[in-house]
């Protein structure tokens, strides 16, 4: 098993007022972990608890019960912090500064020496395109800019550990799926993420792990796999312009033996592929861009030699079709002599 | 040191690009070129000097002092509201990095802008003095007028004791009005001995005994600067005669001036008089023919000056001075805004500057004698309410007194040299001992403070 980054038990946050009187308790008796090399979400509602987790975690806040061992130790040693990157909910910034100022601003509290800084600044820059708004003032920004430059910030020290609250809030879909790439491509190299979101898409196109929070508590904890697959049911895709009598027959076949009809119809596209796709166009006509422009993958320097899979990740597409390959077995004998292009049913 | 450089630089991009700077320097240099033009001279040329730095590079002054308090206020709990110093925290910066770089800053930005008001506030001074010694047709150079001098009061014992002692014998003898309570008696008699001790009268002769320190500048003439009140009413100039002698009784000087009551009369002695000599005496005899009482004022009623130095030597000791204070009111700032909310800690930053400015005030009200039970009369012991009011004065003139020192400007604009025991205490004081707890403290506290609670 691989070794916890995180380990929170019995994690408890009670808010006081001025008298120190108990207001509300925001977490109660969490008890989790993150593992080397996964994706966790911590999924919940808004007033879930979630952001405050995070903010204990990160040494923000004080924990009123419990303990938290982030890499090993208490969140505010220093030597954490040199591992750790973190991306607030909104980019907290400073207005005043241009991109690359705030990025060489950061990297020098990590203590990175100025050829060193200037390499990362200018890779992350390209990474999340904004190489073109380097001299930009970062208060200027819209949302979704000042997003990726609060990733950046995130990613200067070449972390072990990534701490994401609401990584996608505030981008656009674009930005979403590059955000989201981007964090796929950190996990196989081996860094560990732990993150939060609302956006039940987001939580399912990343994360290893969930824990769903509610009202300061863990009501459900494991993995997508685990929580999301319904064991007893399975659906079929066929390629485009497969014979429609073999469907028939399928689908007969399939009502002969289980009694009930399955349920055959056309799958729909998805609406953020078919986005992506217009903007795509849109990008290869158009070469000047005074925002956002197109990334270019993964700073250099985040690249690291890639850990082994963990075997809690989701299901891998290999390992669906071979299910698939055995369960429709039979019926893909009797289909064989239309195979050969016959229309006849 | 890369975090604390890279924290300061951020304070000062900021301010820059924020247009703060710009601002605070557009408002200082108006006070400095145009309030003097606004404010009536008396005629003198010290009255010029008054308005030039007292007036016009002391608000300025006052003016960054504010500045910085409410920024290192805002610097800290400002930043924790906008929550962007959530990330920095976040990052592995020790908190007293964060400090130091917000202290620097603040400090950097303020200090050159203050030398910069300072530069611009002497050269027009420079410039105005010598068009008035050209319109005058003096012969004085500007650099002889603004010289800096030592001042050397009168070795004279404190009446304290006397006072004490007379108090016990009315005591005794139940002379103490049943309506004057024995600490108003103690301050009468106080008042009384110290006008018995300085009164002359027609005829009447007065002696001080004048320790001399070393003459730094032997080329320029010491000076004796008095000043006195009349028994008449009025200020008609009063004939006395100065008799300066040295510790064998040998005369040096003998003069007669006619001195104006409530004025600050001077004479100026030959430079080559004091040569030497390690002690003086003076001697003043009221030389009128009418029959009129001099009065010499107790505290400042006799000063002899030494010329010590040049200005612009002060001037730098007086920046230092001032930048030590300047550095303080930010490290106060800083840690107001670490412990409480921006609002709070910038209420409570203005009520230490006030209380600071008014120092004087609560130092007096504490030094008031008052006459205790524990006291060797404890007969004449005053009221509760007295000790009670008395006590609360001392303990503020005690929290007060390390933060305020003297007037750096008064100093400067009355030739006076601001010595480098003066300054060693300043910069140990303020610079190192003052801002150096705070700093600790303010370290402290924003490494146990929860920053990320809800509404911060």
């Amino acid at each position: 098993m691989t070794e916890p980054l995180i380990q929170v038990q019995q994690l408890t946050k009670v808010f006081r007022d001025f008298w120190h009187r108990p207001r509300v308790t925001a977490v109660r008796d969490v008890d989790f972990e993150v593992r080397r090399g996964e994706i966790f979400g911590l999924l919940g509602p808004n007033g879930s608890g979630k952001s405050t987790t995070i903010k204990l975690l990160l040494g923000l806040l004080h924990p009123s019960r419990g303990r938290i061992a982030v890499l090993g130790k208490s969140p505010s040693d220093v030597q954490v912090k040199k591992r750790l990157g973190y991306l607030p909910e909104n980019s907290y910034i400073y207005p005043y500064l241009t991109s690359w100022e705030t990025l060489d601003f950061y990297g020098r509290l990590f203590d990175l020496n100025r050829a060193e800084r200037s390499r990362r600044i200018a890779q992350l820059l390209d990474m999340i395109g904004l190489q073109q708004a380097r001299n930009r003032i970062v208060g200027e920004f819209s949302k979704g800019m000042t997003r990726r430059i609060g990733v950046a910030q995130a990613l200067i020290n070449d972390p072990d550990l990534i701490i994401l609250d609401e990584p996608t809030s505030g981008l656009d879909p674009l930005g979403c799926r590059q955000m989201k790439d981007l964090l796929l491509t950190l996990a196989r190299r081996g860094k560990t993420i732990l993150m939060t979101s609302h956006l039940l898409a987001d939580v399912e196109d990343l994360c290893d792990r969930v824990a769903i929070l509610y009202n300061g508590r863990i009501r459900a904890m494991g993995t997508l796999d685990a929580l999301l697959e319904e064991t007893g049911r399975y659906r079929m895709t066929f390629p485009e312009g497969y014979d429609l009598a073999s469907i028939e027959a399928i689908q007969t076949r399939v009502e002969q033996e289980s009694g009930t009809p399955p349920l055959v119809d056309h799958p729909r596209r998805d609406l953020e592929q078919i986005f992506l796709d217009v903007v795509e166009k849109a990008r290869n006509a158009e070469t000047d861009a005074s925002g956002v422009g197109a990334d270019h993958g993964v700073a250099e320097y985040l690249a690291r030699p890639q850990e082994p899979p963990t075997p809690t990740g989701p299901v891998s597409r290999s390992e669906v079709d071979a299910r698939l390959t055995a369960l429709l077995a039979p019926v893909d004998k009797q289909a064989a002599p239309d195979d050969s292009g016959s229309d006849t049913p | 040191m890369k975090s604390v450089l890279a924290i300061a630089g951020i304070a000062i991009r900021s301010a820059f690009r924020s247009r703060v700077v710009l601002s605070l320097f557009a408002m200082l240099l108006a006070i400095i070129v145009f309030l003097p033009m606004t404010i009536r001279s008396d005629g003198t040329m010290q009255g010029t000097i008054q308005i030039m730095l007292r007036y016009a590079l002391g608000l300025s002054f006052g003016i960054l002092s504010l500045s910085g308090l409410w920024s290192g206020c805002a610097a800290v709990a400002g930043e924790i509201e906008s929550r962007t110093l959530h990330l920095v925290v976040t990052k592995p910066v020790r908190s007293l990095s964060i400090w130091l770089g917000k202290w620097l800053g603040i400090f950097l930005l303020h200090g050159s802008l203050l030398v910069i008001c300072s530069s611009i506030s002497t050269a027009l001074l420079w410039h105005r003095l010598d068009r008035e010694i050209e319109a005058s047709g003096q012969t004085v150079s500007v650099r002889d007028l603004l010289y800096v001098h030592r001042e050397v009061q009168p070795d004279e014992p404190s009446v304290l004791p006397e006072a004490r002692n007379r108090l016990r014998e009315e005591i005794a003898a139940q002379q103490v009005p049943g309506d004057v309570s024995p600490d108003q008696r103690l301050r009468e008699l106080i008042q009384q001995l110290q006008l018995e001790r300085n009164a002359v009268s027609r005829s009447g002769v007065r002696q001080w005994n004048l320790p001399l320190p070393p003459a730094s500048r032997t080329d320029l003439s010491p000076r004796l600067v008095y000043r006195m009140s009349s028994s008449n009413v009025g200020a008609e100039p009063i004939p006395g005669r100065w008799i300066l002698r040295d510790t064998n009784g040998t005369a040096l000087m003998d003069i007669e001036q006619e001195g104006i009551p409530t004025a600050v009369n001077q004479i100026d002695l030959p430079p080559e008089l004091l040569a030497g000599r390690d002690q003086i005496t003076l001697e003043y005899i009221n030389s009128g023919d009418r029959p009129v009482t001099v009065i010499f004022h107790p505290a400042d009623g006799l000063i002899l000056q030494i010329p010590a130095a040049d200005f612009p030597w002060n001037l730098a000791r007086s920046l230092v001075l001032m930048l030590g204070q300047l550095g303080f009111f930010i490290a106060a700032g800083l840690t107001a805004g670490t412990l409480f909310s921006f609002p709070v800690a910038a209420f409570l930053s203005l009520y230490l500057m006030i209380m600071i400015r008014t120092a004087g005030y609560i130092q007096g009200m504490a030094n008031r004698v008052v006459a205790t039970p524990w006291s060797d009369q404890p007969e004449a012991a005053g009221s509760w309410g007295t000790y009670l009011l008395t006590g609360i004065y001392r303990i503020l003139a005690a929290l007060v007194q390390p933060m305020t020192g003297h007037d750096p400007l008064q100093a400067l604009a009355l030739g006076r040299l601001i010595s480098t025991r003066w300054l060693i205490d300043a910069v140990l004081i303020q610079g190192v001992g003052l801002c150096g707890l705070l700093a600790l403290v303010t370290s402290f506290a924003l490494s146990r403070k929860e920053i990320g609670l809800p509404g911060q």
